[in-house]
């Protein structure tokens, strides 16, 4: 489907609580080899997000942001939970260096700062974060595309 | 004359290619780090600034410059030292391959090195004397923790991040004010030329040893998102507000255990600022220990060190030890509040 005839579904995070459901309603529906994409400003909470989903993956370990060590795997969970940051990296190339997609059909593969690479063939869910009007408040915008992310969603949004 | 016995240890966990030769008594005879070379007139060819490729293509160079160097033959090795966790499971592979490879064809036992414990050595090396009981701070990119040792090897952990390092906050902050990316060393700079006049959150500092910085980067952007800053200013602010989190939780530990010496290491322990806020009498009598600049940020002379420790101690680690990216540090007793 071409990006403008997808429209995202926008919700208001209130709290980190609100975070943290989000987050748990998508750990009911996620499957190995689901992947989510991760978008958005520093500090807008895509670790966050992706701490309150290992935890309800049933992951023991602390979940911390990959961002130095750009790919971490988790496997004390109910799947495993492949952990890429994209953060540091400046080009496809670069990217594609890194070796994350070698995951992608035994964990649920979470990507933050995607839009640092061009080439992610669909089906994923996008997840955009922003600032919103108050310290705790949190806007986020998820798009489905492909597979049957449409159908999948609607149980938990 | 009476020869020392030496190995050789390779480090590959993340951003850097490193081999070295380190004597038993940890003195580094040579250190090699591919970023410290021009690696593109020496080996030819593009390679990248961050990826596991980089590691393949420079492996062997590094390898041969720091055998040369130390002006050893593989027949004079005791051991091969390699780490094997924790980092990125593709540049993990690439030192491990060499290691086992170099190990078997040269008959030499192969010690398998936590790369974290490979840190906390980095301040012993080179005749360096460290006094046990120590409390150590581990501050780089891509950790943070405070470790007590009641004695060499001895850990345990007090405190770790909850989220992000403090590097990584200095470099994410450093972005977000429009420096190039690593920037932690130019926030330290500017802030000497500021005010701390941003209110920013000091996340856990009453709450024991462990350590959030995620707070502090929304903090700094939110900021920055209501108007106009200046820069210099938030480079203060901040670097006030992070020295004054490590510093809080150090005087706590060193009150708590009593240590006879504070050792600070990892790539943040090379900030001039951070050095001379622990070493302001701050922290009491107790003597505070920094590696040498060059031992800071990833390096194979640590990993050799923390390698000869092991394997006088324990002895060579089996062939098939594996790649660990997640290996945490080997705990001798656990802390009263993670059981
Ligand atoms: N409703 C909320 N949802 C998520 N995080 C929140 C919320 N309210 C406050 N926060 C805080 O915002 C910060 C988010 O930081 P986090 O590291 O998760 O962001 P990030 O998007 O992963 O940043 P980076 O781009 O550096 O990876 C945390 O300190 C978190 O506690
Ligand atoms: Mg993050």
């Amino acid at each position: 489907m071409p990006e403008k005839d997808r429209k995202p579904i926008v919700k208001t995070l209130s709290s980190l609580e609100d975070t943290a459901r989000l987050a748990s309603g998508f750990s009911r529906i996620l499957e190995t080899g689901d992947v989510l994409l991760f978008t958005g400003e520093i500090g807008t909470g895509k670790t966050t997000f992706i701490q309150a989903l290992a935890r309800d993956l049933g992951i023991r370990e602390r979940v911390t942001s990959p961002t130095f060590v750009i790919h971490t795997i988790r496997d004390s969970g109910r799947i495993p939970l492949s952990h890429v940051d994209l953060y540091r990296l400046n080009n496809d190339d670069e990217v594609e260096c890194i070796g994350f997609e070698e995951y992608y059909d035994t964990a649920v593969t979470v990507i933050e700062w995607a839009d640092r690479y061009s080439r992610f063939e669909p089906p994923y869910v996008e997840l955009h974060f922003e600032y919103g009007s108050r310290e705790e408040e949190r806007i986020v915008s998820i798009l489905p595309n492909g597979g049957d992310w449409n159908e999948r969603l609607k149980d938990i949004l | 004359m009476d020869k020392k016995r030496i190995l050789l240890a390779i480090e590959s966990s993340c951003d850097e290619t490193a081999a070295a030769i380190v004597q038993e008594d940890f003195t580094v005879i040579s250190s090699v780090v591919s970023s410290q070379i021009a690696l593109h007139a020496k080996w030819g060819g593009v390679v990248p600034g961050i990826a596991s490729k980089q590691h393949v293509v420079a492996m062997n160079g590094v390898i041969k410059e720091c055998m040369e160097k130390a002006d050893a033959a593989p027949e004079d090795l005791s051991a091969v030292a390699v780490t094997v966790g924790p980092g990125l499971p593709g540049s993990l592979a690439t030192g491990i391959s060499a290691a086992k490879a170099l190990s078997l064809a040269w008959s030499k036992p192969f010690v398998a090195v936590n790369h974290l414990e490979g840190h906390l050595f980095s301040a012993e090396l080179d005749g360096a004397k460290v006094d046990f009981p120590a409390v150590y701070l581990l501050v780089s990119g891509g950790h943070c923790m405070i470790v007590y040792a009641a004695e060499r090897g001895m850990y345990k952990l007090l405190g770790t991040t909850l989220d992000d390092s403090v590097g990584e906050a200095y470099d994410k902050v450093a972005r977000e004010l429009g420096f190039e990316y690593p920037g932690g060393p130019i926030i330290d700079k500017l802030s000497l030329q500021g005010k701390d006049r941003y209110a920013l959150p000091r996340p856990m500092l009453d709450r024991g040893y462990d350590f959030s910085f995620s707070g502090l980067k929304s903090a700094v952007r939110r900021e920055m998102d209501k108007g106009d800053i200046v820069k210099e200013d938030m480079a203060t602010s901040f670097v006030v507000a992070s020295m004054d989190v490590l510093s809080t939780k150090l005087r706590k530990a060193v009150r708590e255990y009593e240590p006879r010496s504070v050792i600070v290491v990892g790539g943040v322990s090379k900030s001039p600022i951070l050095r001379s806020k622990l070493t302001d009498g701050s922290l009491g009598k107790v003597q505070v220990i920094f590696p040498s600049l060059k031992y800071s940020t990833d390096n194979a002379a640590m990993i050799g060190a923390a390698g000869w420790w092991q394997f006088k101690t324990r002895g060579a680690s089996p062939d098939h030890v594996p790649m660990m990216p997640t290996l945490s540090l080997p705990l001798a007793e656990r802390a009263a509040d993670d059981l």
